[in-house]
């Protein structure tokens, strides 16, 4: 008797819980384990664009396009070129939207766009596309990344409004209004216009209209149940997170705010109004935000990472009390406990965040320098100070160089005492215990070779090449 | 504690604990239907004799375990690599018995023994290239010269 005198069943079995570089070689062996391996090979897509370029460079596997009612898992990663960072048009949009047409069948679909200068607009149409294609979505990964370095209008170039990565510029003062197509953009603009996406770029009208149909004519996808969302924006403010809510819920359609499981954002680089050519809807507590008008309702994971003091309570509109985890740095933690002993924060108390399990506190690297020599008594002090907050707490973090884990253990007269501490090497967003470094629960995010994708930290970059 | 009375495909009657036959959920649906502990030897025809000595082995170690979960994704299944001591020495066979265990846990309806050797097989192949799986199992490369093409295609785009 032999392997292949097995059923098929069998050999699947075999087969059923292999990474994706097992099954490539795994298909390399006979016929018939290639033709048993197909549906699991082809489950699992990756279709990589590089901007500006047209987007169908690469995908994994590579003739997945064939078969494409098997692929369950679509992961669409917008990828920056290396020739120029200007995104000169919306071209590749409807080469994108035409690309993930046939993929009707798709249960997970993850987007990504390290700084890959993608639009507001073009973001939206891809979202949207994507929504409209696969009435099987279970779950939806967004992992964006916003960029507006300045955008000084190159020689022999059009003003780039957008930034050279694509972003609206919101720091350009001086906008060159000669340019008659373009003049407009100076005057005063909401900024939920901005992230609604640009007409210029879309190429149409209106700028709420969106390749492949209006959301509000369709249902939503029926089996979803998770949307998990990651935001890097740089040089842009808080301002963003109300109006990119509602495009999102706009396009996913009414009760998908009870699907948002996991958020991570982390703001660079905040502009003051004073100086920006953007005039913000309404003045909101002093500061350029508006109330949000909708509510997370089962929000599992919240990392909020952003310089200077702000109160995520009051930006992110959630039902704290489902949250398990929280990551955040100690001056936004610090001003939500002055918000809530001011009575700042209306409908949020300490009390609802109690079902925390793991709290991450982010200390940034400058602030660490400062620290006594003796950092693990000094932290342990503090998170102490943070027991009383978290009744349910098992696991506290704190970001540094590294990662400090503090495991939390009840003592025998039933008190919590921060136990401890271990180390992990490094203070990436994986470390962190992100999402987005591993956006399926079930299956493991790998390339073709098997090896994790560790999305770069500018942070821990910058400081590495001082 | 009652017994019953197994026999193999080659006509080897083995007389074993009911509770330990009962691993196996074809037999006990077998006995739940029958209503009584049957006189007679319940016959097994696809499992010969020393098969079956192999898999009543298991099933003597394993007779207090808990039932496995009835959700086959659930997330308490165990990683490939996570076989027990005491199951990865039993599964120390020559590859004709191995197969012949599955098959039979497979035949038997015996999942935690049937995880078990698709496991160890699994762990065979896993980390190998392509021909040395071959070697391992002894199969035939049987593509055709277009299959082949397309085959290092694929590895071309890996390598890149």
């Amino acid at each position: 008797m032999s392997i292949n005198s097995l059923p098929t069943e069998i050999l699947l079995k075999i087969f059923s819980d292999f990474n994706a570089e097992s099954i490539f070689y795994a298909r390399q062996v006979c016929r018939r384990w290639r033709q048993v391996n197909e549906s699991k090979f082809y489950s699992f897509l990756e279709i990589e664009c590089i901007q500006p370029k047209n987007p169908y460079i690469r995908s994994w596997p590579i003739d997945a396009v064939k078969y494409s009612h098997l692929v369950k898992i679509l992961n669409l990663k917008l990828l920056p070129g290396h020739e120029s960072k200007i995104e000169s048009s919306q071209e590749s949009l409807p080469a994108i939207v035409n690309l993930i047409q046939p993929f009707t069948f798709v249960r997970v679909f993850s987007y990504s766009d390290d700084c890959s200068g993608v639009g507001w607009g073009k973001f939206w149409n891809i979202i949207n596309s994507a929504v409209l294609v696969m009435p099987l979505l279970e779950l939806v990964s967004i992992d964006r990344w916003v960029s507006g370095f300045p955008s000084k209008p190159l020689p022999g170039r059009e003003l780039n409004l957008f930034g050279e990565d694509g972003h609206a510029d919101l720091e350009s003062t001086s906008i060159n209004r000669e340019n008659p197509t373009r003049w407009q953009f100076s005057e005063p603009i909401p900024i939920d216009v901005w992230v609604k996406g640009d007409p210029l770029i879309e190429g149409v009208s209106e700028s709420s209209t969106l390749v492949g149909g209006d959301p509000t004519l369709r249902q939503r996808p029926q089996h979803l149940k998770e949307i998990r969302i990651s935001l890097y924006i740089d040089k842009s403010s808080l301002a963003i997170i109300n109006p990119f809510f509602e495009r999102l819920f706009e396009i996913f359609g009414p009760g998908s705010e009870n699907n948002v499981s996991e958020l991570n954002i982390k703001l660079n680089w905040s502009f003051s109004t004073h100086e920006e050519d953007i005039h913000p809807l309404h003045e909101y507590n002093g500061r350029t935000s508006t109330p949000p008008s909708w509510k997370l309702g089962n929000l599992r994971r919240l990392m909020f990472e952003s310089e200077g003091s702000y109160c995520f309570a009051q930006e992110v509109a959630a039902d704290f009390s489902k949250l398990k985890w929280l990551s955040t740095t100690r001056s936004n933690w610090n001003r939500l406990l002055e918000d809530w002993a001011n009575n700042k924060n209306p409908g949020v108390t300490l009390k609802d965040f109690q079902n925390i399990e793991v709290f991450c506190l982010i200390i940034p690297d400058y602030i660490g320098f400062y620290f006594p020599r003796e950092k693990s008594d000094f932290f342990s002090a503090v998170l102490k100070q943070q027991l009383n907050y978290f009744p349910n707490i098992k696991e506290f973090r704190i970001v540094l160089e590294t990662i400090s884990i503090y495991p939390v253990i009840r003592n025998d007269q039933g008190q919590l005492e921060i136990g401890k501490p271990y180390e992990k090497p490094t203070a990436t967003g994986y470390a962190r215990g992100l999402f987005k470094h591993d956006p399926f629960r079930w299956t493991t995010r790998i390339n073709p070779l098997g090896h994790f994708e560790e999305k770069m930290d500018w942070g821990v970059t910058q400081m590495g090449m001082l | 504690m009652s017994q019953i009375i197994l026999l193999s495909s080659d006509n080897v009657e083995m007389k074993v604990d009911k509770e330990v036959a009962e691993r196996s959920i074809l037999i006990k649906n077998m006995l739940e239907d029958v209503g009584e502990t049957p006189d007679q030897a319940i016959p097994i025809p696809n499992v010969n004799e020393g098969v079956l000595r192999k898999v009543i082995e298991w099933c003597e170690h394993h007779r207090n375990d808990p039932p496995p979960p009835a959700d086959e994704d659930s997330d308490s299944r165990k990683k490939s690599t996570d076989i027990e001591e005491w199951d990865q020495k039993f599964m120390q066979v020559d590859q004709e018995m191995l197969f012949e265990i599955i098959l039979a846990a497979n035949y038997l309806d015996i999942k935690p023994l049937l995880d078990v050797g698709c496991k160890t097989v699994a762990n065979m192949i896993k980390g190998k290239s392509p021909e040395e799986i071959r070697k391992t199992f002894n199969i035939q490369n049987d593509f055709t010269p277009e299959e082949e093409d397309q085959i290092r295609r694929e590895n071309e785009w890996a390598e890149e």
